[in-house]
């Protein structure tokens, strides 16, 4: 069965090898062969000093494992080659299914890219015995520590996967899951921190403190590790305790994972059953008392509270924007602190800009309803705000307090004002002038990672919600430049008004254009328009290595434009004196400012090429040909009946 | 211009035309719906039934054609147009995360109907469709049956004289059925008009009094029922009508020995 479940799995990966797909593979599987390339020659070479080396080692092990567990949550939620639904009414026990699919499991790139990871063990074996040892004994016992370990990764990813596919489908669920996804991004972001912090304390003569060592050393990703020394020492109590204690931690995680599978397939999460809330006297209630506009209000705060993937997205913007600037504090700067109300409405603008695709086709209500348009939108604004606001509020001035002084005040007031109102106007217009369908609310299994927004989506608002913010900061930077605390403290009022005008302006433009092309956006939506659907398919018709190039500007940009560019150029602006992570703060004073302003203009560059590439593309595109339907992918499903 | 005399057509499609990329799924569909009539919608599978509703109630724009409603050109006045008609879209999402309850009351104050209203014809619509046990369920988790239910109660709510319903009996159990049937009869002797898409032609023959079949996204036949049935029974005009080519009795070798 196995094999018949391997030629399924490669048969899927095949057939959904689109552009975008195949372009995302290469990045992923040259980059892991990198990192794996990188870790044989530290397990094998005299690179790293003899200090460091074997903690070091130990490290990328635990990395690699780390990223086998995490991968899938980051990338959506696990394999999406084989489902074990597709296989629930086969006559087959439980564990054997669990066993063909794992085994499955290991047809791709990723599993053979880290095998020759790990091989690193035995080129550790080979090299790095201690005088006295057997190298003989060293590099047999590498052998199936190399294939357990392999073994062991791939099964506990899985388990993570369908632990956290159990766990995605109730609230609290939704909430952790931001929550590790959260972690992740922050950690991609802040990672410098973390290098700065080992340079500072001179990690590499010094050698890992103690108690790192110790836990390093326990953790399941070093048992390979440690069965290898072992053997070399000639300890061979350890080296059965370890690849033993590998073995039963695999076989527990299969029967653990068998048992999911059998959950999974066999019964429904529970289902989450309202309380009271609309009765008089409640919140809820107060607001849908002002008219329409507090009708959808209500409406829209009912579903931010009980839609899970509403709920991931929200909780990730919060946990985003805590981490984000919690980070530093390792390093003991609490410089960041101030901002995270700015960076959690921010990141919650960015996660809200599709708000009628998550909705789907209940669009035709609204249509159906006609003349309330602007009610549908202003309703939208209004929980929103009412969602954001207070929260960023309280963190602004909780952080402003703990890590700000008094110059930090009338910025972080000036930005919060202009994020929360450009977010207001930007969100709404979004979702109507750039709408991207998802799965049908009622089709979604539950898992808020399966059907997220787009990354585009969410890279546009970003964008767009920091420019709203930009009058606000120039004011404040002036006021800062020129020692006029009239001027800085001006720019809050200058926050307010374009965030203000922001609302009402996006609110009033994304309104009309519900009432024009309301059933565009539902045909859209029900996905049997072929106009809209073709120009959104287009970049994933770019070349492959185009669109490559566009993952890779767009992945990158953000290093040199904010915490290269931008940030140094505001710790500049009021006189910062830590250098941190920040390049341009480590030259002198002339060229402080250009080396800063160099990086963005990188960073704007790249992604001004990241925008353009695709654009021109598309132009050339339609210029040429009208795009045969096919090309747009699966389109026709409803279009019939 | 439609006079006193001539009381204009409830639902009034001309022409309507619709094309999917290279498929046309509505080529010319003309028909009307006279007021007080209840109208029936035949087709096969594919054959453009929901395009051309979704058309005639504001849906979906046509490429070609007109729709109108007691007069009022659905995408010239879409208030005046949509304001008098109830609709029951097939298979669309609905705000997923509200109880019953909650939605019925949300779209009637959306339609400017009081508190009080809004809640009393809520709590009757539940009462009649037999939603009042799944009080604490939301929308998202209503079988299918459910759903059903429930847009129908939406269609109803603000009261509109024309009801243009797809597939609404599609997944009810019997009871309902029987429930909803008596509401429509009542609803149209009560001076309302409702136009259903079926695939069952005993209950359309039985309930109502007009029908067109609709094949390959055109109208073949359209009228009172004894007209289009010309003597047959509905569903023998009615394959007759489409052109099916009737199989007969096949099943896999395996299982018909």
């Amino acid at each position: 069965m196995a094999g018949v479940l391997i030629t399924m799995r490669l048969r899927v990966l095949a057939n959904s090898l689109t552009g975008a797909r195949a372009a995302n593979m290469i990045v992923g599987g040259s980059s892991g062969l990198l990192l794996a390339v990188a870790t044989i020659v530290l397990a094998g070479t005299g690179l790293v000093p003899e200090a460091v080396r074997t903690d070091l080692f130990a490290l990328l092990l635990a990395c690699r494992m780390l990223g086998w567990i995490l991968g899938p949550v980051y990338t959506g939620g696990g394999d999406d080659g084989l489902r074990p639904e597709q296989f629930a009414l086969l006559p087959l026990p439980p564990l054997r299914l669990a066993f063909g699919l794992l085994v499955a499991g290991f047809a791709g790139i990723a599993p053979v890219v880290s095998l020759i990871a790990f091989t690193s063990l035995t080129v550790h074996a080979s090299s790095s015995v201690p005088v006295g040892g057997s190298t003989v004994s060293a590099v047999l016992v590498s052998v199936p520590a190399v294939v357990l370990q392999l073994i062991l990764v791939v099964v506990l990813s899985r388990l993570v996967v369908a632990l956290l596919a159990f766990a995605v489908r109730s609230r609290l669920g939704a909430v952790l899951s931001a929550l590790a996804n959260a972690s992740l991004a922050v950690l991609l972001n802040q990672a410098w921190v973390l290098i700065w912090v080992a340079v500072e304390s001179d990690l590499f003569t010094l050698g890992f403190p103690a108690a790192y060592t110790e836990v390093l050393r326990w953790l399941p990703s070093s048992w390979g590790l440690t069965a290898v020394r072992a053997a070399g020492d000639g300890d061979w109590v350890l080296v059965v305790l370890t690849l033993g204690g590998s073995v039963v931690l695999i076989g527990g995680a299969l029967a653990l994972w068998a048992r999911l599978l059998v959950l999974r397939t066999t019964t429904r999460p529970v289902r989450w059953a309202p309380r009271g809330g609309g009765r008089p006297g409640s919140l809820l209630e107060g607001i849908s008392q002002l008219g329409t506009t507090g009708v959808v209000a209500a409406k829209e705060l009912r579903t931010w509270s009980r839609d899970l993937m509403r709920t991931h997205l929200f909780y990730y913007s919060v946990f985003f924007g805590v981490l984000y600037t919690a980070v530093p504090l390792i390093a003991d700067w609490r410089g960041m602190l101030p901002w995270t109300g700015v960076i959690v409405a921010v990141m919650a603008a960015a996660t809200s800009a599709n708000l009628f695709g998550l909705d789907g086709t209940a669009l035709w209500l609204a249509l159906t309803a006609p003349g309330r348009e602007r009610a549908e939108i202003r309703g939208r604004q209004l929980a929103w705000l009412i969602q954001v606001a207070p929260l960023t509020v309280a963190l602004t001035v909780a952080g402003t307090a703990v890590g700000g002084d008094a110059g930090t005040w009338p910025w972080v007031l000036a930005l919060l004002a202009a994020t929360l109102g450009g977010g207001a106007g930007l969100i709404v217009l979004l979702s109507v002038y750039a709408l991207v369908p998802v799965a049908e609310p009622h089709r979604r299994s539950g898992n808020p990672l399966e059907a997220g927004p787009s990354f585009g989506q969410v890279i546009g608002a970003l964008l767009l919600v920091c420019l709203s913010a930009v009058p606000a900061a120039a004011v404040a930077w002036a006021g800062t430049r020129s020692g006029l605390p009239v001027v800085t403290w001006a720019a809050v009022a200058v926050g307010l008004g374009t965030g203000v005008g922001l609302t009402v302006w996006g609110g009033r433009r994304a309104a009309t254009r519900l009432r024009d092309t309301g059933p565009e956006m539902l045909a859209t939506m029900r996905g049997g328009q072929t106009r809209t659907r073709v120009v959104r398919s287009s970049a994933a018709e770019l070349p492959k290595r185009t669109s490559q190039l566009v993952t890779l500007l767009w992945t990158l940009c953000w290093i040199p434009l904010f915490p290269q560019g931008l940030v140094p150029l505001v710790m500049i602006a009021n006189g910062d004196t830590e250098r941190l992570w920040f390049a341009a703060l480590y030259v002198d004073d002339p060229w402080r400012i250009p080396v800063a302003l160099a990086f963005s203009a990188l960073g704007a560059a790249m992604m001004i090429a990241g925008t353009v590439i695709p654009l021109r593309h598309r132009a050339a595109t339609r210029r040429s040909a009208v795009v045969p339907a096919a090309a747009a992918g699966p389109i026709l499903e409803d279009a019939g009946g | 211009m439609p006079t006193s005399d001539h009381p204009p057509p409830a639902l009034e499609l001309i022409g309507l035309v619709k094309r999917f990329g290279a498929k046309t799924a509505v080529h010319d569909v003309t028909l009307a719906v006279p007021a007080g009539s209840f109208y029936g919608l035949v087709g096969p599978n594919g054959a453009g039934k929901t395009t051309s509703l979704s058309m005639a109630v504001g849906l979906l724009r046509p490429d070609a054609g007109h729709a109108r409603i007691f007069g009022a050109d659905v995408w010239a006045d879409p208030v005046g147009a949509r304001s008098r008609v109830g609709v029951l879209p097939d298979g669309l999402a609905l705000p997923e995360r509200l109880t019953g309850r909650e939605l019925l009351v949300h779209l009637a104050r959306l339609r400017g109907l009081s508190r009080d209203t809004a809640a009393a014809r809520a709590e009757e619509l539940l009462d009649l469709l037999d939603l009042l046990d799944a009080e604490r369920t939301l929308v998202n988790d209503y079988s299918t049956g459910m759903r059903k239910k429930i847009g129908l109660a939406t269609a109803l709510l603000h009261g509109p004289r024309l009801l243009v319903l797809d597939e609404p009996f599609e997944a009810v159990d019997p009871v309902s059925a029987l429930t909803i049937r008596g509401m429509l009869r009542a609803f149209v002797d009560g001076g309302g008009s409702v136009v259903l898409s079926s695939h069952v032609m005993a209950l359309v023959e039985q309930l109502c009094d007009r029908v067109a079949v609709i094949a390959a996204g055109r109208v073949v036949a359209a009228g009172t029922i004894a007209e289009v049935r010309a003597g047959d029974s509905l569903e023998d005009r009615f394959v007759e009508l489409v052109g099916a080519g009737v199989t007969g009795r096949r099943a896999p070798s395996w299982l018909a020995s």
